[in-house]
């Protein structure tokens, strides 16, 4: 099984799927379509960016028990890392930790498993996830995709991700009035008004030396319209991005709103968190099954950066992100490890043949 | 006193020089605006020279060439450009010359081209023989390095005593004019996903912080009494991808500042934010303040004169820098005053005509009536 699961991935590697390539995107899908005879493949296509649904069974259920969701898009790279190279027990390639190896793995135990199961189980094979995931998992939930229990294969180092933060994306005006430089009490500086609002981020949320699981808030961008030295800035922006934990999600807005009191706040994205409970029967089954492949308890872990599983949020979804060992995701140096790959294989099959 | 005739004179002659569109980058139209003082001259049987610097020009005209000027004018003919196109149309109503540079500083020039013509005529009549000079730039607005500091530097004259009408009142003297100092900041962190902050440094927070240190030693001067060094925060600018932590970070910082003191304590404010914040810090502009002794012979030599003429010149402090600075060094008591007018650099700029002829009254009166008696002194 092994080698099949590196085959497909090689084969996945080897297709430059970035979001410059829309006929790539197709090309991959088109793969891992190949892959699957006997199951049903519904299509979907958005803004060129496919995505398919798989299932066994002529017509989609109301609701599936689970769902695999695997993105098949990666970022750019040097051209030689889409030629896949083994070495070490390790496999290098763009994507190969984020995430071709995964969705190799998890399309490989759906479709052994999927067609004998008594339960829904579906297949989510996407190419957006790297640009935010509307045209893929947003557009099928909006289409009625439904679950109580996504698992997207994203690298964990077998952690599972139950909980992951949300986002916020938000530019931050200031306005003041210009004046000379040499006689600034006749304007009003924009950029000191922003210093008292990075003065209030800095109270608010103070900068972590270290991982903590906290709301977060990084001063991405600041920039003012005016280019010369003496004049008083009559402008000022800043960008910020913000991860908020799940248990911040209805006081984050207010929060922020308080905050820069008196300044336009402009919302670019407000992204929900994911969060899974622990008391979801799917997620149980999860833990027991990664125990039981590989004799270790399974490692919760809180993720600071969201997948496509948040998604499922807005409908009342959980999930949670679980996938193999790699490391050097959306660097020169991806790679991930082979042996996980079968682990993470057998684990996913024992989780999905445990539902009865 | 002044005739009708000299004062028709007057206002045409700064008419004629609001029309030149003199706008920063207008170096043709400059040069043609210093041609026409150059045949006005000329028709004065007054020679002059018009040089050019970098597309720069100015005219330099002297009573006698290569010896040390008794007093020399100095003024600039460039102005900045109005989005107004009418601007350049002067016109009077109600006592007032409107137009770009009617104050900033067509008129003082008009003024001192016309004041210098009848000192002239004075010279050559063997009544003084005083050597005045005249000296009109043309990059004032961007910095006066291809006018006035490139005569200077070159030592293409010496000067006892300077008129440059570009600062100070119809009835105050500016005696200090604020230094200028400018400087790029900038930051340097790591960059990091925005998703986790801690394995990155914010070049825009360190930035921040540097800034919030630096305004502390210097606060925002709340109203125009507060004779105190000054920062503005010009610029600011940082960071890429909205999901990236950035990496770098820079800053534009214009002071403002009165003396030695003050320099220093700039300096020793910026050296401690480089070390603590690890920020680098370069020098763009550095302009020297000027002082003026309100004890100075010729500061005392207007006074006078301006008392003849019923005003009772008070001395004031001047927050901006102009091209005096590039004088500072030569240690020559400048006179800074002007007539009424707008405040500079708006689109309804204008001039008191009543207030220009007395200042043209004052400066002739003060270059040659009694300038005898002054070099007595």
């Amino acid at each position: 099984m092994e080698n099949e699961i590196v085959d497909l991935t090689k084969k996945l590697i080897s297709i430059e799927s970035t979001d410059a390539h829309k006929d790539k995107l197709r090309e991959v899908i088109d793969v891992c379509v190949k892959e699957l005879e006997g199951y049903t493949i519904e299509k979907f296509n958005q803004n060129d960016r496919p995505s398919v649904l798989v299932y066994a069974g002529k017509t989609r259920p109301k609701q599936f028990d689970v769902i695999f969701n695997a993105h098949l898009d990666v970022v750019s790279a040097q051209e030689h890392q889409f030629h896949p190279q083994e070495k070490d027990g390790k496999l290098y390639g763009r994507g190969a930790s984020d995430m071709k190896g995964g969705a190799a793995a998890q399309l490989l135990s759906f479709k052994e498993v999927a067609k004998n199961s008594p339960r829904a189980i579906g297949l989510q094979l996407v190419t957006d996830e790297e640009i935010g995931g509307y045209d893929g998992t947003y557009l099928q939930i909006n289409a009625g995709v439904r679950t109580p229990f996504v698992v997207a294969g994203e690298p964990t180092d077998f952690g599972v991700g139950q909980k992951a933060k949300g986002v916020i994306w938000m530019n931050v005006k200031a306005k003041g009035l210009v004046a000379h430089g040499a006689y600034q009490w006749r304007g009003e500086s924009a950029i000191l008004k922003m210093k008292k609002a990075i003065d209030a981020i800095e109270k608010e949320f103070p900068v972590l030396e270290k991982e903590e699981w906290r709301t977060t808030v990084n001063i991405a961008k600041i920039e003012t319209s005016n280019t010369t030295y003496n004049k008083v800035p009559d402008d000022c922006t800043m960008k910020l991005d913000i991860r908020y934990i799940p248990e911040d999600w209805k006081t984050i807005k207010p929060k922020i709103e308080k905050m820069f009191e008196g300044l336009e706040l402009e919302f670019l994205e407000f992204e929900p968190p994911q969060v899974t409970s622990e008391t979801n029967p799917y997620f149980k089954q999860l833990l027991t099954s990664i125990e039981s492949v590989s004799g270790q308890k399974a490692n919760i872990v809180l993720k600071h950066g969201a997948s496509d599983v948040r998604h499922f949020s807005r409908v009342e979804g959980e999930g949670v992100e679980f996938g193999p060992i790699g490391a050097g995701l959306h660097s020169d140096d991806e790679w991930v490890d082979i042996k996980s790959l079968s682990t993470y294989y057998r684990i996913l099959k024992k989780f999905l043949e445990n539902l009865k | 006193m002044v005739t009708a005739k000299e004062k028709k004179e007057i206002i045409s002659v700064v008419m004629d020089l609001i029309r030149f569109d003199t706008s920063t980058g207008n170096d043709k139209t400059s040069k043609e605006c210093l041609s026409y003082v150059k045949g006005k001259l000329l028709r004065n049987k007054i020679t002059s020279r018009i040089t050019v610097v970098k597309n720069h020009y100015s005219l330099l005209s002297t009573f006698k060439p290569n010896t040390p000027i008794d007093y020399l004018f100095v003024g600039h003919i460039d102005v900045v450009p109005s989005s107004n196109p009418q601007a350049y149309q002067p016109f009077i109503n109600k006592g007032k010359i409107y137009g770009r540079g009617a104050i900033d500083m067509k008129s003082e020039v008009g003024a001192m081209i016309l004041s210098y013509i009848q000192a002239y005529k004075k010279y050559k009549k063997s009544e003084s023989k005083l050597n005045i000079g005249i000296l009109l730039t043309s990059d004032e607005e961007i910095g006066g390095y291809d006018g006035l500091k490139h005569y200077v530097d070159q030592n293409f004259f010496t000067a006892k005593c300077v008129i440059l009408p570009d600062s100070g009142h119809a009835d105050s003297l500016t005696i200090a004019e604020k230094g200028v100092f400018q400087v790029r900041l900038d930051s340097t962190g790591f960059a990091a996903h925005g998703s986790r902050p801690w394995q990155g440094e914010n070049a825009i927070e360190k930035l921040m912080f540097a800034l919030g240190d630096l305004k502390k030693n210097f606060p925002l001067p709340k109203k125009n009494k507060e004779w105190v060094a000054s920062m503005n925060i010009g610029k600011i600018e940082g960071g890429n991808a909205t999901n990236s932590v950035p990496s770098r970070a820079c800053s534009h910082l214009d002071f403002r500042y009165r003396n030695d003191d003050d320099y220093s304590k700039i300096i020793k404010a910026l050296d401690e934010v480089k070390k603590k914040y690890d920020i680098t810090y370069t020098i763009v502009l550095s302009g020297k303040p000027v002082s003026v002794n309100p004890k100075d012979k010729y500061i005392k030599h207007i006074c006078k004169i301006g008392k003849e003429y019923g005003i009772n010149f008070k001395f004031e402090y001047a927050h901006g820098a102009s091209d005096a600075r590039h004088l500072s060094n030569l240690n020559i008591p400048i006179i800074m005053f002007r007539p009424n007018g707008s405040e500079a650099h708006d689109d309804n700029e204008w001039v008191d005509i009543e207030s220009l002829i007395q200042f043209y009254c004052i400066i002739s009166s003060f270059i040659s009536n009694n300038s005898r008696h002054i070099h007595k002194i």
